[in-house]
C-alpha cells in the first residue's frame, strides 16, 4: 500500500489583488476529496481570515517531507494569484508582495523536491502565471518551502501548470458557482473519466480503478478547452504540464459513483459554462455540489496548445535525434524557429578568436572588470561587414562581460578564449547563444567537421529550452546527450549548459559534475550555471579563477541559487530584481545601471 | 520453523561455521539466563557475505576518512557528505561536545573552512573511536566506509543481497539482523518479502537509526510479519544510538524499542553482547516458540 500526502494552499486574497472566490474553497474541495482517498493532508486557506504565510507553507510540506522519507507520494495544490519571473512562478500568499519572501518560488520548490526522497511529487499550479504587474511586485522572490534533504534518489516530479508563461489562469462560474478551471478539470476527470484513461492496478489485495497521471495529462486541455468554450472574451489555458512518472502512478481513484456506473456510449457534452466577467473570478455563493462535474469533452475538442507545440516537437526530435532514428529537419518543427537559433555563418571569427556577434539589437558599450586584464572593441554595421559585434582582447582564458544594448537593456556572458558567441536578441531580451569556435582557432576542424549536427542539436534544444519541453527522459537519453554534446575531445558549452540543467532537473548528479569537469578542463573555466549545478559554483576547486560570469546565464537559474546554496553579492541581488524573463539573463535599464557602477568600482570582477 | 541470521561487517575471512556457532552460543546463554529451554533441533540459516563485501570494498578503493585529504575549498564528494554527517549524527546522540572534537583536533592554522571542517571529522571519528574502548583506531571509519558502499551502490547491494535472500524459504522464519546484516535484510524483506513467511524481524545494533544511512533505503516501510519488529541495543553503542522510531526511523505500525541491553562486549556493539540478553532471547522464543 502507499503512503500518500498533500499539502493544499488555497489564497483568495493577497495584497492589492483583486480577492479570488474559489481558491481557498478549490483548496479545501481538493483537500477533502484527497482525504477521502486516503491521504495525510495538510490544507491552509484563507478562507476563515487566517492569512496563509511562507512559513506556514514550509513547515506543512517539512511535516511530510521527513529524512528519512516516509511517503511514496506527495501532492502540492496551490490555488490562487500567480506570476511569472525571471522564468519562475510565484504563488503569491497572503503577504505578498507587500513582504517579498510571502510566496512559494514554484522552480525553487522543484528543484528542492528532488532532493527529498519521496519517489513521486506532483505539483498542481492553479494560478495566473502573468508576468508582475509593476516593480513592487517584481520584487516577490518567496521561498522554496521544501527542507533540503539533500536525499540522491531519483524523485519523479510531476506537474500540472494552468496556464502558459506569462499568461492568465481563470476562474469562472461553472454550474452556477465560482471555480477555477484547472481544480474543476482535475476533479471532474476523476468524477467522470474518459474510458480510455482508466487503469486497473492491484492495492492491497483489491483492485482499484484509477486515473494515472499520464493518462490525466493526455485529456486535461481538451476538458479545459471545453469549459473555456464559448465564454465571453474567448479566454484561454494552455496548460503547461510534466508527467515523467510512471504509468501506474497516480493520484487518486476513479470516484466511486463514475467507477460503479457503467463506462458512456458515448462522451457528454461538456458543462456549460456562464460568461466570466471581464476580470478573472467573480464573487458568487458557494457551489452546491450536487451530482457530477461535466463529463468528458467531445473527442474533437482540439487543444490550444498553439505556443507548445513547437517546443514539444523539438523535445520529439531531439529524442529521435539521440536514438539515431532521424537527422534532418522534425516534422512540426518551425524551420524559421531552427534558423534563428543557428550561428551567422558569415560572422565566423575575429583576430583575436574572442568575442560577441549581436543580432537582432544594436550593442552601445560594454565593460570588462580591470581585474580580468582585457579589452575590447565595440563593431557595427558602419565600421564592420559582420554587424554589431565586440571583439574581445582576452588577458585570461574567460570573463564576465556586460553587453549594453542600445535601448539600455544589458547582459552578463563570460567571453571565452577561442570561441565567437552568437547571441540572438528579441523582444524579451536574449533569446538565444551560442559558442561556436572561431575559425581561426585550433578547435575549428572538429566542430566544421560535425558543424551541421551540432548546429541542428544546439538549435532544437534552445527550442526546447524555451519552451519548457526540454528533459532527459530516460537513462539512455541521458547518456547519448553526454555524448552528443562532445566535440571530440571538447564539448560544445551552450549544450554543456543546457544539458546540465537537464541532468540536473533530472536528479543525475554525477552527469552534472561529469560536464563541469569536461568543462573546466576545456575552457580552464566554470560557467556559472554548470558550476552551480555541480555544487561549487561558491566554492570552486583549488587554483581555478571564480566561475564566469559572476551571475547565472540563464535567468532560470537565479531561482535556484537559494537550493544551490549560492549567495550572490548584494548588488546582483539588487539587479536580479531588474531581470526580465526572456531565457538567458538579461537586465532592464535600471539593472544595467548597477552592473555597470560594480564593475567600474570592482565590486564585480 | 526456521532462524534466519544476518551478520554485520568486519566478517571477512572468517569461518561461516564458527560465526553461526558463536550466535547460537550466545543465544543459548540468553535462553538459559532466561530459564528457557533452548530448542533443538534448530533449523538455521547463516548466510554469509563477508568475504564478497570485503572484495568490493577493496575493488572500490574508498578512503577512509583519515586518508582523505581534502582539496582546498572543494565540494565535498557525496562519500565525504555522507562521512560527515554520519559522525556528526552519533556527536548528538553520543553528546559529544565541540570542546572535545576541537582538544582531538588540536591546533588548526588558519587555513580554508573545508580543510578546517575536514580535520575537525576526522577528529570527531577518533573520539568516537576513543569513546568506545573495545574500538581500534579507525574502527568506525571502516564501518561507515562499508555502510556507504552497500546503500550507495546498487550493485554491491545486489550481490550482497541475493546471498541472503539464497537462503530464504517458504517455512516460517525468525529473522535476526545485526549491525550492516540490519539493512541488508531490512532491503531483502522488503524487496523479496513474499518468498519468506515471516514470523518476526529483530534487530540488534542496527544502524537505522543514522538518518544518513537510513536515507539511502528509499522510502521507509515496514516488513510484513506475524509478530511486531523488536529492535534492541545498548544506549552506549555508537552505531546504534537512537531508537527506530519517529523522527529518526519513523514506521507504521511502530516498532517495538528495547534500549536496557547491556552488551558486555568491549565496544557495546558485538552480537554477542545482544543475543545472551534475556530480553532478546525472550523475544526470539517467543517468535520461535509460537
Amino acid at each position: 500500500m502507499r503512503k500518500a500526502a498533500a499539502v493544499t494552499i488555497g489564497v483568495d486574497k493577497t495584497g492589492g489583488l483583486d480577492p479570488l472566490k474559489s481558491a481557498a474553497r478549490g483548496a479545501a474541495e481538493v483537500a477533502t476529496w484527497l482525504e477521502s482517498e486516503g491521504f495525510d493532508v495538510e490544507c491552509l486557506t484563507d478562507g476563515s481570515g487566517t492569512p496563509v504565510t511562507a512559513s506556514g507553507v514550509s513547515t506543512a510540506i517539512t511535516k511530510f517531507a521527513t529524512k528519512p522519507p516516509t511517503y511514496d507520494l506527495l501532492v502540492v495544490y496551490f490555488s490562487g494569484h500567480g506570476q511569472w519571473h525571471t522564468r519562475a512562478d510565484h504563488w503569491l500568499l497572503s503577504g505578498a508582495p507587500q513582504n517579498t519572501a510571502e510566496a512559494i518560488n514554484l522552480e525553487g520548490a522543484m528543484y528542492t523536491a528532488r532532493k527529498s526522497g519521496i519517489p513521486n511529487i506532483v505539483f498542481i499550479s492553479d494560478a495566473c502565471r502573468t508576468i508582475p504587474r509593476n516593480e513592487v511586485d517584481s520584487l516577490v522572490s518567496g521561498v522554496d518551502a521544501f527542507p533540503n534533504n539533500g536525499i540522491q534518489s531519483a524523485t519523479k516530479i510531476d506537474y500540472f501548470k494552468a496556464t502558459s508563461d506569462a499568461r492568465p489562469a481563470w476562474e469562472l462560474p461553472i454550474q452556477g458557482a465560482d471555480q477555477s478551471v484547472l481544480t474543476y478539470a482535475i476533479l471532474s476527470a476523476f468524477e467522470n473519466p474518459e474510458p480510455q484513461i482508466v487503469r486497473q492496478l492491484g492495492s492491497g489485495g483489491q483492485t482499484i480503478q484509477v486515473v494515472p497521471n499520464r493518462l490525466l495529462e493526455s485529456v486535461l486541455q481538451a476538458r479545459v478547452d471545453a469549459i473555456l468554450d464559448g465564454v465571453d472574451g474567448d479566454p484561454t489555458q494552455n496548460l503547461e504540464t510534466n508527467v515523467p512518472s510512471a504509468d501506474d502512478v497516480y493520484i487518486a481513484r476513479v470516484h466511486p459513483q463514475a467507477a460503479a456506473a457503467p463506462p458512456p456510449a458515448a462522451p457528454a457534452p461538456p458543462p456549460a459554462a456562464a460568461p466570466p466577467p471581464a476580470q478573472p473570478r467573480a464573487p458568487s455563493p458557494p457551489p452546491a455540489r450536487g451530482g457530477t462535474r461535466g463529463s468528458a469533452p467531445a473527442p474533437a475538442a482540439r487543444p490550444r496548445s498553439a505556443r507548445a507545440v513547437p517546443g514539444r516537437a523539438a523535445a520529439d526530435a531531439i529524442s529521435e535525434t539521440l536514438s539515431g532514428a532521424r537527422g534532418g529537419m522534425a516534422p512540426g518543427v518551425n524551420r524559421a524557429e531552427i534558423d534563428a537559433r543557428t550561428p551567422d555563418p558569415t560572422a565566423d571569427h575575429f583576430e583575436t578568436e574572442t568575442g560577441f556577434i549581436i543580432r537582432g539589437a544594436h550593442v552601445v558599450d560594454a565593460a570588462i572588470s580591470s581585474h580580468a586584464q582585457s579589452n575590447f572593441d565595440l563593431l557595427n554595421s558602419s565600421n564592420d561587414p559582420r554587424g554589431d559585434a565586440v571583439r574581445i582582447y582576452p588577458g585570461v582564458p574567460a570573463q564576465s562581460v556586460v553587453v549594453v544594448l542600445h535601448d539600455g537593456r544589458s547582459v552578463v556572458l563570460p567571453a571565452v578564449r577561442g570561441y565567437l558567441a552568437h547571441a540572438m536578441f528579441d523582444d524579451g531580451g536574449l533569446a538565444n547563444v551560442s559558442y561556436v569556435p572561431s575559425s581561426n582557432n585550433w578547435r575549428w576542424n572538429a566542430y566544421n567537421a560535425h558543424r551541421e549536427d551540432i548546429d541542428r542539436l544546439r538549435a532544437l534544444v534552445a527550442l526546447a529550452v524555451e519552451r519548457n519541453t526540454f528533459r532527459v527522459r530516460s537513462e539512455r537519453e541521458a547518456v547519448e546527450l553526454a555524448q552528443r554534446i562532445r566535440v571530440e575531445k571538447a564539448l560544445d558549452p551552450t549544450l554543456g549548459l543546457y544539458a546540465a540543467y537537464a541532468f540536473a532537473q533530472a536528479g543525475i548528479d554525477a552527469q552534472v559534475r561529469d560536464i563541469a569537469g569536461y568543462m573546466r578542463d576545456d575552457l580552464q573555466a566554470d560557467l556559472f550555471d554548470v558550476a552551480m549545478l555541480a555544487g561549487y559554483a561558491e566554492k570552486p576547486p583549488a587554483f581555478t579563477n571564480p566561475p564566469v560570469p559572476f551571475c547565472p546565464m540563464l535567468t532560470q537559474g537565479w531561482n535556484l541559487l537559494r537550493a544551490y546554496h549560492v549567495t550572490l553579492p548584494d548588488v546582483l541581488t539588487t539587479a536580479s530584481r531588474f531581470l526580465s524573463n526572456s531565457l538567458w539573463s538579461t537586465f532592464t535599464r535600471r539593472g544595467t545601471s548597477l552592473l555597470l557602477d560594480a564593475i567600474k568600482s570592482g565590486e564585480l570582477k | 520453523m526456521r532462524l534466519l541470521l544476518v551478520h554485520g561487517i568486519a566478517q571477512g575471512g572468517k569461518n561461516p561455521a564458527d560465526l553461526e556457532k558463536a550466535w547460537i552460543d550466545t543465544l543459548r546463554a540468553g535462553y538459559k539466563s532466561a530459564n528457557l529451554p533452548f530448542p533443538d533441533p534448530l533449523a538455521v540459516d547463516f548466510p554469509y557475505y563477508g568475504d564478497a563485501l570485503d572484495a568490493r570494498v577493496a575493488k572500490s578503493k574508498l578512503p577512509l576518512p583519515q586518508q582523505i585529504i581534502p582539496k582546498g575549498g572543494e565540494a565535498p564528494s557525496p562519500y565525504e557528505d555522507f562521512l560527515r554527517n554520519s559522525l556528526e549524527e552519533m556527536k548528538e546522540s553520543a553528546n559529544i561536545s565541540d570542546a572535545e572534537v576541537a582538544a582531538e583536533a588540536g591546533p588548526i592554522p588558519a587555513a580554508q573552512k573545508g580543510i578546517q571542517n575536514w580535520r575537525l571529522t576526522q577528529a570527531l571519528a577518533r573520539v568516537i573511536d576513543k569513546r568506545l574502548p573495545g574500538f581500534t583506531s579507525g574502527t568506525i571509519e571502516r564501518y561507515l566506509r562499508d555502510v556507504y558502499l552497500y546503500v550507495t551502490n546498487r550493485s554491491v547491494a545486489r550481490e550482497i543481497n541475493a546471498i541472503v535472500e539464497s537462503k530464504l524459504t517458504d517455512e516460517p522464519t525468525v529473522v535476526i539482523g545485526h549491525s550492516l546484516g540490519t539493512v541488508v535484510a531490512y532491503r531483502v524483506l522488503l524487496e523479496q518479502g513474499s518468498k519468506v513467511k515471516l514470523r518476526r524481524y529483530i534487530t540488534v545494533g542496527s544502524p537505522l537509526g543514522i538518518r544518513t544511512i537510513s536515507s539511502n533505503l528509499g522510502v521507509l516501510k515496514y516488513p510484513p510479519a506475524d509478530l511486531n519488529w523488536y529492535n534492541a541495543y545498548d544506549d552506549g553503542d555508537v552505531v546504534a544510538l537512537n531508537p527506530l522510531k519517529d523522527p529518526w526511523f519513523k514506521t507504521d505500525p511502530a516498532i517495538t524499542n528495547y534500549n536496557r541491553v547491556r552488551n558486555t562486549t568491549d565496544n557495546q556493539h558485538g552480537i554477542i553482547g545482544y543475543l545472551n540478553d534475556v530480553t532478546v532471547a525472550r523475544c526470539v522464543a517467543e517468535a520461535l516458540a509460537s
